[in-house]
C-alpha cells in the first residue's frame, strides 16, 4: 500500500509535467490551429534561458525562473512573428507543421549550441525545500514543486480564459476568428496574449521539469512534447482541465504500469492509450471544442 | 646477453633491410621486411611494424603508403542523449588526426582526413552514416558507442567489405574479423571487471539479495546486466530483483520508490552514465543507505555535476582512470584534455576516439594504398598496440589488455573526486 501510494504520488507529479505542458501545447492548437511542435524546443530554451543565468551569476530560483519564462515568451513570439504569422493568410495546417517543424530543427541546434552537446542540470541543492519525507512517502523539492505549480496553473488558466476579457478574446477567436472579429477583437492581440501565455507556461514547465528531474537538455522537450501530445488527446482539446488531467492520467498510468507490468513498457502504456482514445473517444474525456484557425 | 641481444637485433635488421632499401641507413622508417620473412609473433607499435623472429629479432617496416589523402569516416553521437560520451570522443578523434598528420605517422605527402558524421543516437542516421562513407571512398569507418547502432552498421559495412573500427560499443561478439575489429576492453563479460566488482562488493557485506537496474532498451547494458547477475549469483546472493528503464528516462523516481520499497543491502546499476546518476541521486535523496555499484559509465566527470555528492561512495570499474594514468600516451591525453578543459580529467571517452584512429592509421598506413581491402588485412595483422590504457592486444578483432592488468576499481568521494577501491563498503 505504501509503495502504491508512493508511486502515485510519483505519477502525479511527473503528470504534472506532462499537464501543464499539455496546457500550453494545447491552448496554441485551439486558438491558432497550429501543431507545433517546437513548443517542446521552447520549453527546452525556457529552462537553458533559467540555467545560463544560474550558472553564469548564481540566479537564485525565483529570478531564475522569470528569466526563463522571459526566454521562452520572446523566443515565442520571435517564431511566431517570423515562422507562422506568414502563413496565416493561407491558413494551411500542413503548411503550419512543416513550418514548426523547421522552427523545431532552428531551436534544436540553438539548444545544442547552448549546451554544448552536454546533459546539464541545475546545481544539486538549487531547490533544496520543501522536501516531504515521512514514514509513508518521499516527495523531491523538484516533485514538490511540480504539483503545487501544476494545480496553480490549471486552475489560473481556467480563470484566465473565463473570467477575463483577454480570455474570452482567446476563446472566441478559437471559435471563429471572423465572427470575433466583426465583434471587435484584435486577432493580433489575441495572437501574442496567446503564444506569451502558451510560451511562458512552457519555459515554467521545462525549467520545473529539468530541476525535477536533474536534466536540462535537449530532448528534454522532446520527451514533454510526445507525452503532453498524448495527454491533450486522452484529456480532450476543449478545455485546460481536460488536458491537465489527461496529462495526470499519462503519468500516473505509465509509473504504475513500470511498477506493476513492467519497466518496458513503460512507453507502450503511454502511447497505448493514445491509441485507444484516438480510436474510441477521439473527443478525450472531457469532451472536443470546435475550433478553427486564427488567420 | 642484452648487448649481444642488440647486437644481433642491429645485424639481422641491417641484413634484411639493405638489399631492399638500396643501402638507405636502417631505420624505423626505411627498412622493409624481406619478402617471405617469416616472423613468430608480429604486430604494430603506434604504426611501427614489428617482427619478431626466434625471439630476439626486430624487423621495423616501412609503410610505403603512396602520397595523398585518406579518409576515414567517423559516425559519432554529437548530439543527442549520448552526446556527452561522443562529443570528447570525437575530440579525442580529431586530436589523433591531428597529431598523425603532424608528425608524418603516415608517410611523406600522406595525409589522414576525418570525415564526422552526427548520427544523434539514432540507428536509421548510422545506417546513412556507413552508406555515405562507403559511398566516399574512405579507408575505412570508426562508429558506434551504441550497441544497436553497432549491429546496424555491421550489417552494412561486413558485407561490403569495408573495415570498421568499433570504438565504444559494449555489445559482446561484435568483433567480427577481418572486417570488424573493436578497441575498447570489454569490462561487462564474464569474468570481467564489472561482474567482479559487484561480486567483491556482494562478498565484502555478504549480501543474500541485491537490485539490478538495467537500461533494457540498450542491448550492451542487458548484456552487462546479464554478467553482473552472474557475478552476483557466483558470490552467494540469492534473491537477485531486476528494475528495468529506458535511455530516454529522466524521471526515476518510480524506480528509486521500488528500490527503496526493496531496501536491499545493494544496488547495481547497469545503466547509461546520465540516467545512472540520476537513479543514485534519487535513491540517496530518499534515504537509500546500501551499497551502490556503477558500471563504467558512471565514472565519467559529467556524472558529478548531474549528482554531486549524492554519487560519494559509488563504486565503479573503469578502462581509464586519468587521475592515475601511468603510461606515456595516456599521461598526453590527460595534459591535453586538462589544458584544454579548465584543469578538469577526462573520461574514458576522448581516449577511446583516439585509440580507433590510431588503430585503423595504423592499418590504413600498413596496407600500402588505403584500399578497404588492404586495410583489412593490415589490421587483422596487429597484434601488439600501445594506447592510453597499456599494451593491448586483439584477439579475434577484439581489444584485450596483452598482460593480465590489476583491475582498476574505483570509489566517488565528496567534492568529485575519484579514488582507489579498497574493495571495502564504503557508504
Amino acid at each position: 500500500m505504501q509503495l502504491l501510494i508512493q508511486q502515485i504520488l510519483n505519477g502525479v507529479a511527473v503528470g504534472s509535467a506532462y499537464g501543464m505542458f499539455a496546457m500550453s501545447f494545447g491552448l496554441i492548437f485551439a486558438t491558432m490551429g497550429i501543431l507545433n511542435v517546437a513548443h517542446g524546443a521552447i520549453a527546452t530554451l525556457g529552462a537553458i534561458g533559467a540555467l545560463l543565468v544560474v550558472e553564469s551569476w548564481g540566479f537564485p530560483l525565483i529570478p531564475a525562473l522569470l528569466v526563463g519564462i522571459a526566454t521562452a515568451i520572446i523566443i515565442g513570439l520571435v517564431t511566431d512573428r517570423l515562422a507562422f504569422q506568414p502563413l496565416r493568410a493561407r491558413s494551411n495546417p500542413l503548411g503550419y507543421l512543416i513550418t514548426s517543424i523547421g522552427v523545431w530543427i532552428v531551436l534544436i541546434s540553438v539548444a545544442e549550441t547552448l549546451l554544448d552537446h552536454q546533459i546539464k542540470t541545475f546545481p544539486p541543492d538549487f531547490v533544496s525545500q520543501p522536501r516531504i519525507i515521512t514514514s509513508w512517502v518521499y516527495l523531491a523539492p523538484g516533485q514538490f514543486w511540480l504539483i503545487i505549480v501544476g494545480g496553480l496553473s490549471v486552475v489560473g488558466l481556467h480563470l484566465i480564459l473565463s473570467r477575463t476579457t483577454i480570455g474570452v478574446q482567446i476563446r472566441a477567436v478559437g471559435y471563429s476568428e471572423v465572427w470575433s472579429r466583426i465583434s471587435g477583437v484584435s486577432s493580433s492581440t489575441v495572437v501574442l496574449s496567446t503564444v506569451a501565455i502558451s510560451c511562458g507556461l512552457a519555459g515554467v514547465v521545462g525549467i520545473l521539469s529539468s530541476i525535477a528531474f536533474d536534466n536540462v537538455a535537449v530532448q528534454l522537450g522532446e520527451g514533454l512534447l510526445l507525452k503532453g501530445f498524448a495527454a491533450v488527446v486522452v484529456g480532450g482539446f476543449g478545455d485546460v482541465r481536460g488536458a491537465f488531467a489527461g496529462g495526470l492520467i499519462i503519468g500516473v498510468t505509465e509509473v504504475l504500469g513500470a511498477q506493476y507490468i513492467s519497466g518496458d513498457f513503460r512507453d507502450v502504456i503511454t502511447f497505448g492509450l493514445l491509441i485507444l482514445f484516438l480510436i474510441f473517444r477521439p473527443q478525450g474525456i472531457f469532451g472536443e471544442v470546435k475550433f478553427g484557425a486564427i488567420k | 646477453m642484452k648487448r649481444i641481444r642488440l647486437i644481433l637485433c642491429a645485424l639481422l635488421v641491417g641484413l634484411v633491410a639493405t638489399p631492399l632499401s638500396g643501402g638507405a641507413q636502417v631505420s624505423a622508417e626505411t627498412a622493409t621486411p624481406r619478402a617471405g620473412a617469416r616472423c613468430d609473433k608480429a604486430g604494430d607499435v603506434n604504426g611501427a611494424f614489428w617482427c619478431e623472429a626466434k625471439g630476439a629479432t626486430l624487423i621495423w617496416t616501412d609503410n610505403k603508403l603512396q602520397k595523398g589523402t585518406y579518409k576515414i569516416g567517423a559516425e559519432l553521437l554529437l548530439s543527442g542523449a549520448a552526446a556527452f560520451a561522443g562529443v570528447p570522443m570525437g575530440r579525442g578523434m580529431e586530436k589523433a588526426v591531428a597529431e598523425i598528420n603532424e608528425s608524418g605517422f603516415l608517410g611523406k605527402g600522406a595525409k589522414l582526413q576525418l570525415i564526422q558524421f552526427d548520427s544523434a543516437g539514432s540507428v536509421p542516421n548510422a545506417i546513412t552514416a556507413a552508406n555515405k562513407f562507403i559511398a566516399d571512398g574512405v579507408s575505412g569507418i570508426i562508429c558506434c558507442s551504441l550497441s544497436s547502432q553497432a549491429a546496424a552498421v555491421i550489417a552494412i559495412t561486413k558485407p561490403a567489405g569495408m573495415p570498421t573500427v568499433i570504438a565504444a560499443a559494449v555489445l559482446p561478439n561484435l568483433a567480427s574479423p577481418p572486417f570488424i575489429h573493436r578497441t575498447v576492453l570489454l569490462l561487462g563479460g564474464k569474468g570481467g571487471w564489472q561482474p567482479q566488482s559487484a561480486a567483491l562488493m556482494a562478498k565484502a557485506l555478504r549480501a543474500t539479495s541485491a537490485i539490478v537496474v538495467v537500461t533494457s532498451d540498450n542491448q550492451g547494458m542487458v548484456a552487462d546486466a546479464a554478467t553482473y547477475v552472474e557475478g552476483l549469483a557466483g558470490a552467494g546472493v540469492t534473491s537477485i530483483t531486476q528494475v528495468k528503464t529506458a535511455a530516454a528516462d529522466t524521471d526515476l523516481s518510480g524506480a528509486a520508490s521500488q528500490i527503496i520499497a526493496a531496501n536491499p543491502p545493494m544496488v547495481v546499476i547497469a545503466t547509461l552514465g546520465g540516467p545512472g546518476s540520476r537513479l543514485v541521486k534519487a535513491l540517496v535523496d530518499r534515504g537509500y543507505k546500501g551499497q551502490i555499484v556503477g558500471n563504467y559509465g558512471l565514472s565519467d566527470t559529467t556524472n558529478y555535476a548531474i549528482a554531486g555528492n549524492s554519487l560519494a561512495g559509488v563504486v565503479m570499474p573503469t578502462p581509464f582512470f586519468a587521475e592515475k594514468a601511468t603510461n606515456k600516451i595516456g599521461k598526453q591525453i590527460v595534459s591535453w584534455w586538462k589544458a584544454n578543459n579548465a584543469g578538469a580529467y577526462p573520461s574514458v571517452y576522448p581516449l577511446q576516439g583516439y585509440t580507433a584512429v590510431y588503430y585503423l592509421a595504423t592499418a590504413i598506413k600498413n596496407s600500402g594504398d588505403g584500399k578497404p581491402a588492404n586495410v583489412a588485412k593490415a589490421m587483422n595483422k596487429i597484434g601488439r598496440f600501445e594506447t592510453g590504457y597499456g599494451t593491448v592486444k586483439f584477439e579475434r578483432g577484439q581489444m584485450k589488455f596483452a598482460q593480465t592488468a590489476l583491475p582498476n576499481y574505483v570509489v566517488w568521494r565528496a567534492g568529485g573526486l575519484k579514488t582507489v577501491w579498497d574493495l571495502k563498503p564504503t557508504r
